[in-house]
């Protein structure tokens, strides 16, 4: 046969190389087969491990292939040497060698140049030394989840206990978002169960999800726009006490941003105790300094009042031939020292009187003092009070004097500074005392036709320290220091609106009380 | 009737004893102006009625009554006060003074006042 130009049919097989000797021939041979079967089940592993191994990289994975040819054609040649002991096939056990020669040169390269990425390869020691290490590391990451874990629990128990231990009630407000992520609506959630404590009403009456639907007032005053500066510009905000009025009890009402899970958290809690003890004690220090304060002036007052009576007297006497409008003048001034003596004798009464009897009132000689109190001041501000209690025999109020005169002078007080700063001129400056009764209560009515009270305000006018009067004017203690001497002899002040502004001093009948 | 006024207003003091005398010249007035000048006054005189302020320099008026009832014949003590509180009245007769009388007293009615204990 033909091949390349060679032709090796008549060359002698390889056998006669060994002279046929069978004891050479037969391991040759054998040897050879051997090696062929061999190196023809080596690939088969190496193919079964490429195949396993699916993470080994592309190189590895292009010498694997080289080897498994490399092996492959060892196997070959040595087949053909076999073959080649009785035939003589030189020509394929050439072409066989060649390529056996190609794929090891290529293999042998490919080795050399990949001996550095080989030799990264980790050896079985340094695989188990790193699982070792690895095996280690987890350990002691699990001893650290575990520290933390048992940290965390004890934080949470921590707040868990501090939750439960604290009086406030705490509700969680979550902002509601519209498509262009402005806040729209909150929801409120519970947290715990001393809200009920405090509000004393089931927790489910302050869970919604919209308080825009829910708590429309949040809204009004204010509360909305709080919400949402507390939740933008974080921080806390402190209303002690709150203007929540819930079931006549007064909160201090802390709002503070929760920057875990951005909520805001509200902690109420009911201080009407303190906050009632607070007023009371302002309430009585008020009195007490009243008390005082008459009780110095009416001492200052009284002496000089004895001079001017008795000057008085003698300068009428000492006129020869008095004229009439002379005498009117001397009796002017007899009315208005008894005026004033009267007054004085009022005020230390007032003062003197213990601050919670209770007495039955002559409506009509009472609101006379009273009226006396103030008509100074009525006069000095131009105002016109008119009284439309008299002749109502049949009505008698069971009261403290002391309280009730400072809540009327309070309310008559606040109409003439109000109608004294209204700048409307040629209007008549009008105050008016009126009472009334019917079957439930009986009530004492001071109104004026001022400007009225700003709708925003109405909610505020009994908080103490809320004036609308100027710096210097007003001290903001006024409505609600009347607002608690009413409470504690059972009566009550509201506010009405119409042309004009009424604030009725009102005392439920006993039985209706 | 030899009558003491005492007050530490100087004016007061004055217009008692003018109204006084003007309308009752019959009595002898005497003024002083605490309640040292009225006790020393009591001492020399043999004086009937003390009408004595409350509150005075040196002796106050309560005072005033206490060292008069230690002589032989006391005088019958009133207190004419500014005060603007009530003094308690019983604790006060203990201390001699028979009643209160406050600020500005009408003058038509001390007259009338003085005028009836002369009488009694």
């Amino acid at each position: 046969m033909n091949f390349l130009g060679m032709d090796t049919v008549d060359f002698m097989p390889h056998g006669h190389c060994v002279l046929w000797q069978e004891k050479i021939l037969y391991p040759m041979v054998a040897s050879d087969v051997t090696i062929f079967l061999s190196y023809s089940a080596i690939p088969f592993g190496l193919f079964y491990f490429y195949r396993k191994r699916t993470d080994l990289s592309p190189k590895v994975k292009a010498l694997l292939i080289l080897f498994v040819l490399f092996i492959q054609f060892c196997g070959f040649s040595h087949l053909i040497t076999a073959y080649n002991y009785w035939n003589a096939e030189y020509h394929w056990e050439l072409i066989i060698k060649v390529l056996t020669a190609l794929v090891s040169l290529a293999t042998a390269i490919v080795v050399i140049k990949n001996i550095k990425a080989l030799l990264e390869i980790p050896s079985p020691q340094q695989y188990s030394l790193a699982n070792k290490k690895l095996k280690e590391l987890n350990d002691n990451l699990e001893e650290q989840v575990k520290a933390r874990t048992e940290e965390l629990q004890l934080k949470t128990s921590l707040l868990e206990s501090i939750i439960t231990s604290i009086d406030d009630g705490i509700v969680e407000y979550t902002p509601i978002k519209d498509k262009e992520n402005n806040i729209v609506d909150f929801s409120a959630r519970v947290l715990n169960d001393k809200i009920e404590h405090q509000i004393g009403l089931p927790k489910e009456n302050m869970e919604t999800d919209s308080m825009n639907r829910d708590f429309p007032k949040y809204i009004e005053d204010k509360s909305f726009q709080d919400f949402i500066d507390i939740y933008n510009n974080g921080g806390r905000k402190v209303y002690d006490p709150s203007s929540i009025k819930l079931n006549q009890r007064t909160y201090r009402a802390i709002y503070t941003k929760n920057i875990q899970n951005n909520t805001i958290l509200l902690f109420l809690a009911n201080i009407t105790e303190q906050e009632n003890l607070r007023m009371q004690s302002i309430t009585n220090s008020r009195l007490s300094a009243i008390g005082e304060l008459t009780g110095g002036v009416a001492h200052e007052i009284n002496s000089p009042l004895q001079i001017i009576s008795g000057a008085a007297r003698q300068a009428e006497r000492q006129i020869k031939d008095v004229t009439e409008d002379q005498k009117k003048s001397f009796e002017l001034i007899r009315t208005t020292i008894k005026r004033i003596s009267k007054i004085v004798k009022n005020l230390k009464r007032l003062t003197h009187q213990a601050s919670d009897e209770i007495v039955t009132l002559n409506i009509s000689n009472f609101l006379d003092e009273v009226k006396g109190f103030v008509s100074m001041k009525l006069n000095a501000a131009s105002v016109t009070l008119i009284s439309t209690y008299k002749d109502q025999d049949d009505f008698s109020l069971e009261a403290n004097e002391v309280a009730l005169s400072q809540i009327l002078i309070n309310l008559i007080n606040n109409s003439i500074d109000e109608l004294a700063d209204s700048k409307e001129n040629g209007k008549e400056k009008v105050i008016e005392i009126q009472i009334s009764q019917n079957e439930h209560s009986k009530s004492i009515i001071i109104s004026d036709n001022g400007r009225g009270i700003l709708e925003e305000h109405l909610s505020k006018i009994f908080t103490p320290l809320f004036t609308t009067k100027e710096v210097g004017k007003g001290t903001g203690l006024g409505l609600s220091l009347s607002s608690r001497l009413a409470q504690n002899m059972g009566a009550h002040i509201q506010v009405m609106h119409d042309e004009r502004t009424h604030f009725h001093v009102i005392f439920n009948n006993k039985d209706q009380s | 009737m030899n009558i003491l006024f005492c007050d530490d207003g100087e004016t007061i003091l004055e217009l008692y004893v003018n109204e006084v005398a003007h309308s009752l010249p019959m009595h002898k007035l005497f003024g002083a102006k605490d309640g040292a000048e009225g006790l020393k006054i009591c001492q020399e005189h043999q004086i009937d009625y003390v009408f004595t302020d409350g509150r005075m320099p040196i002796k106050d008026g309560i005072q005033l009554s206490k060292d008069l009832q230690k002589l032989a014949s006391p005088p019958k003590v009133y207190m004419i006060t500014g005060y603007a509180g009530t003094y308690d009245e019983e604790e006060l007769l203990n201390y001699g003074i028979r009643e209160v009388f406050y600020k500005p007293i009408d003058y038509d009615w001390l007259i009338e006042f003085i005028n009836n204990l002369s009488q009694d």
